[in-house]
């Protein structure tokens, strides 16, 4: 007979420390919204949104978990913040920010988020927000220098948001097509996952309406350097119904 | 019994005897004293004070002092002690409570002992009722003392803190009880030693001693604080215990309005929160939620305690019906009440010092008091507070006739019946005076007297000086009176020579009082100082106290007399009235002697934590002060994470090590060994550089460290205090085993006193090894309820 896989679940204790900026009756708050989380296995470590503190800048308290029999600690920890599909924000923590995480022990840990670590605006998401570790490795972003403060935001959101390609290459990824008055300005990530530099020849674009090219652009040579990726900026000259469904096409 | 009762009286007429014999000698003195100058007996008074400072006991000046005391009264005030006025002087100075009949001079016989034991020079505080009898007493007697060269003070609420410590500074001062207890209070929370007004407490003479100390046992003198409630928790307590089932999860004891919870809704609140132990000391707060949430839920009532409006809470007074406006309980009860209307939540005042009146006259070396009605709760005096009642003569004997109460079946009967004796009364010019026990009571009686245009003085929401005034005239021909019992305590009422003729003040009861003593103050306004009056009770059985306290014996009663009309003659119905008010006393007097117990638990606290934060103002060695705190703070955690149960590697050393350096601000250096002592041996040198720390920062900065170690001390027993009012609440519904409530209480009480006190030392110790300043962290976290 097998033993219930219950009988091993853990809600590993909270555990609080004298720096964290909370009351007495915090503590309760705390103990209480822990008995609402699901047990964990042995050996696990999870992430869990407590509560968001503010939205700008945007903070929140977590919740760690370590059913590990021993204390660690993490560097370069990946945590991102999703509405349902959506990723929110996005942040790597290092050994300074992230403590010893105590064997069988829960932590609640205070998160903020500087402006390039977060894509959306939190007060108008309606799905509920969750937190979850990622395992990838963050490379180089380089923008180009036309970009908008909201423009930069999309882009880290698109990166971020899609694995990364294969390390044997390099690859682009859309990240938006806005119609203007007699132009569409187009975004591209240019991804170099690779350990070398690349320079590319100038890149070759198609604007699609329906099955109909509509426009063609050029953009010029551009070097990516190893482990990184480039947002480029291009524009196509074309008028723009508000109904045209528009999509973008490489030509190799 | 009856030996007891011999012994008493024994003791009584040989006490009597003794003063007697020293009024004897007081007397041979007047002759003397008469020859003197006003110079010689100022001369005489600093004598006998050199004398005291010499060594000398107090009752070898006590004749003296008293001769003295009566010549100066005669040439400052033209009145001359009477013997026995001597005698209740005596009594007062022995520590008893002089029981004096109303107008027998009680104000000239204060004068005695203030002034013997003023002699000390450590001050005397003479306590009334009220600010005016304060100022009155201050300005008339004040003149004997001024005249024999003492200084007498008024301390009143008004008053700036310079000339309050003008008051406190004089030989005497006059004031209420309740302003020299908050005085006491603030004294507490001072940050200097120059803002002290208080001198240590020695002597204090307290007039209507059965009012402050049996009626008003219930009341505690309560500072405060506003502060904001945690919503978050509040929310979620209520989300708890909402769904509560009554002797399931909780008893609820109507008669005394108190929650408890049972060992089924300890077990959810601590499987919810996910904690051990619910009475711990640690958990005091939460503690405090639950019984707040609950006492909100279960205890009181919407539209009957309070109603709902304008998004706001608003609380009934349960005498009048009346709203109370303005008015709202404290230590978060009334946040609680919110929550569960879901209205906008306020602020909570939180008890930042409490006292009772009682505890707060304990403090004086010496006490003694005066009243016309102490008798009655001779026994009370006794056990509780070690004074016995010196029932001292009449200088003229009473002629008041106390008349048989006239018992009635209905209310509307006995309303009827006091009108028309008030008529008859006042058809001859006889002052009437009718005594209520409530302001609707007093509403009640005037309208049938309106109803018989019968013009009358109504004492209702007037001010103590209006009052005051009304009183001292409701002795005039053909006056008729309304007041409550309590209203113009201390006042006599004054006879006009045509009043007098008619028979003197006629005192009509309306109600039977919650204790005889009750009744005789009222029935003490007649017939002062050998005047003529009378006094009778005008009862029903619809009165409040056979409804409350003898249901059953009503019952029985009323079906027997069926619906007679007219006065009840019937010997059952009578003594029924005597039973309902017997077992009112005896309920009352065993709440109060619980509630002596209990506060006595919390008065043993409050010493130690007063001597202690006044050691941390006056203190000129701190660090010595706080050295040990280094030690008992290290060797606490190690207690609690090292314990013999747990073989040595399932210690948990990490632990120890995170939480000691984050206490600290210091790495620190611990590897696990094989026995407690061994790792205790490590954490030594870190004891020692704790203690050098502490000692550094507070050789730069002393001042900053003591303030700092003052707010700290006084948030800490802020939340004690409110922590043991939560545990007082239900305390006698919980039982373990035979364990006594007040044992359950002192237990618990001591656990959660000496967490306060470790989490002072605690926190000492981690402000005093932190450079920077070091502040309260504020509650961010709010709740969310799935």
């Amino acid at each position: 007979m097998q033993p219930s896989t219950d009988s091993l679940l853990i809600q590993p204790a909270l555990y609080f420390t004298e720096d964290m900026p909370i009351v007495k009756e915090d503590e309760y708050v705390f103990r209480y919204a822990l008995n609402q989380l699901p047990k964990l296995g042995p050996g696990q470590l999870a992430i869990h949104l407590f509560q968001v503190v503010q939205t700008e800048p945007f903070q929140l308290i977590a919740l760690f978990q370590n059913t590990l029999e021993q204390h660690f600690q993490l560097n370069d920890l990946v945590v991102l913040v999703l509405s349902g599909d959506q990723l929110v924000a996005r942040k790597t923590f290092t050994i300074e920010e992230v403590p010893v995480l105590l064997p069988m022990a829960t932590l609640p840990l205070w998160l903020e988020f500087s402006e390039d670590e977060q894509f959306v605006d939190i007060t108008t998401l309606a799905t509920p927000l969750e937190l979850v570790f990622s395992n990838e490795q963050l490379s180089d972003l380089v923008m180009d220098v036309t970009l908008t403060t909201s423009e930069q935001r999309l882009v880290r959101q698109v990166a971020f948001s899609h694995p990364a390609p294969p390390t044997d290459g390099w690859s682009l990824l859309p990240v938006s097509l806005f119609k203007r008055e007699q132009t569409v300005d187009a975004i591209v990530l240019v991804r170099n996952p690779s350990e070398q530099s690349i320079e590319l020849d100038p890149l070759d674009f198609e604007l699609i309406c329906g099955d109909q090219t509509v426009s063609t652009t050029q953009y010029e040579a551009v070097t990516v350097s190893a482990k990184s990726e480039r947002a480029i900026r291009f524009v196509f000259d074309y008028t723009a119904k508000v109904t045209d469904s528009l999509a973008l096409r490489y030509l190799p | 019994m009856f030996q007891r009762v011999k012994q008493l009286i024994d003791e009584q007429s040989r006490r009597m005897r003794r003063y007697e014999k020293t009024v004897l000698l007081i007397n041979s003195l007047e002759a003397e004293m008469e020859q003197k100058t006003d110079e010689e007996l100022r001369r005489l008074t600093q004598s006998l004070k050199d004398r005291l400072q010499a060594g000398e006991k107090i009752e070898a000046i006590t004749v003296t002092a008293f001769a003295l005391v009566r010549e100066a009264s005669k040439r400052t005030l033209g009145l001359r002690h009477y013997d026995v006025q001597l005698i209740g002087g005596l009594s007062l100075l022995s520590g008893h409570i002089a029981e004096m009949a109303t107008g027998e001079g009680k104000t000239l016989v204060a004068s005695l002992a203030s002034f013997t034991q003023a002699l000390h020079g450590q001050g005397v505080h003479v306590i009334t009722v009220n600010e005016y009898l304060a100022r009155r007493d201050a300005e008339q007697i004040g003149q004997i003392h001024r005249f024999l060269g003492l200084t007498v003070g008024i301390n009143s609420a008004d008053l700036s803190f310079e000339e309050k410590q003008h008051a406190y500074a004089s030989d005497i001062t006059y004031g209420v009880g309740t302003e020299f207890g908050f005085d006491y209070l603030r004294d507490h929370l001072i940050m200097r030693p120059d803002d002290r007004l208080q001198r240590p407490l020695r002597f204090a003479l307290i007039d209507e001693v059965d009012s402050v100390l049996i009626d008003e046992a219930k009341t505690p003198l309560i500072m405060a604080e506003r502060d904001t409630v945690h919503e978050g928790l509040q929310q979620l307590v209520r989300h708890v215990i909402q769904d509560f089932i009554e002797d399931a999860d909780y008893t609820f004891d109507e008669e005394v309005k108190a929650v408890a919870l049972t060992d089924q809704g300890i077990e959810t609140i601590e499987q919810v929160f996910g904690i051990d132990q619910l009475f711990a000391a640690e958990h005091a707060v939460l503690f405090h939620y639950v019984i707040q949430a609950l006492r909100a839920h279960v205890v009181l009532q919407r539209d009957v305690d309070y109603i709902v409006k304008d998004d706001k809470i608003a609380l009934v007074d349960l005498f009048t019906g009346r709203l109370m406006e303005g008015r709202s309980l404290s230590d978060g009860l009334h946040q609680a009440l919110e929550a569960k209307e879901q209205v906008s939540v306020t602020e909570e005042n939180r008890t930042t010092a409490q006292i009772t009146i009682q505890h707060y006259f304990r403090l004086y070396h010496h006490v003694s008091g005066m009243t016309g009605t102490a008798a009655t709760s001779r026994d009370e005096f006794l056990k509780t507070y070690r004074m016995d009642v010196v029932s001292i003569p009449p200088n003229r004997p009473k002629i008041r006739v106390d008349e048989p109460d006239v018992l009635f079946l209905t209310s509307s009967e006995k309303y009827t019946a006091i009108a028309r004796a008030t008529e008859t009364a006042y058809a001859t010019g006889q002052p009437v005076l009718i005594g209520t026990t409530s302001i609707e009571q007093s509403l009640k009686v005037a309208h049938v007297l309106d109803e018989r245009k019968i013009p009358y003085e109504i004492l209702n929401a007037k001010t103590v000086d209006q009052e005051i005034r009304i009183i001292e005239s409701a002795g005039r021909q053909g006056r008729v009176t309304i007041a409550t019992n309590m209203a113009g305590r201390g006042t006599d009422i004054l006879l006009d020579d045509t009043a007098k003729a008619q028979g003197g003040l006629f005192v009509i009861g309306t109600e039977r009082h919650e204790s005889v003593r009750i009744d005789n103050q009222l029935r003490g306004r007649a017939g002062r100082q050998g005047d003529p009056g009378r006094t009778r009770f005008y009862l029903s059985l619809e009165d409040d106290l056979p409804r409350r306290f003898a249901r059953d014996r009503l019952i029985r009663v009323k079906k027997k007399l069926g619906s007679v009309t007219g006065p009840i003659g019937a010997k059952e119905a009578q003594q029924l009235m005597a039973f309902a008010q017997e077992t009112c006393e005896s309920v009352n007097r065993s709440v109060r002697d619980d509630l002596v117990q209990l506060e006595e638990v919390i008065s043993e606290q409050r010493l130690a934590i007063y001597r202690l934060r006044n050691q941390i103002v006056d203190s000129t060695t701190l660090d010595q002060f706080v050295r040990p705190f280094a030690a008992r703070t290290v060797h606490s955690y190690l207690e609690h994470h090292l314990t013999d149960e747990l073989v040595p590697e399932e210690w948990p050393i990490d632990l120890l090590k995170t939480e000691l350096e984050q206490l600290l601000h210091q790495p620190i250096t611990l590897v696990l060994a094989d026995t407690i002592d061994g790792v205790k041996q490590q954490l030594e040198p870190l004891i020692d550089s704790v203690e050098q720390q502490m000692t550094v920062h507070l050789a730069e900065q002393e001042e900053a460290a003591r303030r700092f170690m003052l707010l700290v001390l006084d948030e800490q027993w802020t939340s004690h205090l409110t922590a043991m009012n939560s545990l007082k609440e239900g305390i006698h519904l919980r039982s373990y085993g035979q364990e006594q409530p007040v044992r359950i209480f002192e237990r618990e009480g001591m656990d959660y006193f000496r967490y306060a006190i470790l989490s002072f030392e605690k926190h000492v110790v981690s402000g005093l090894c932190r450079s920077e300043e070091t502040s309260t962290p504020g509650g961010l976290i709010h709740a969310t309820i799935d």
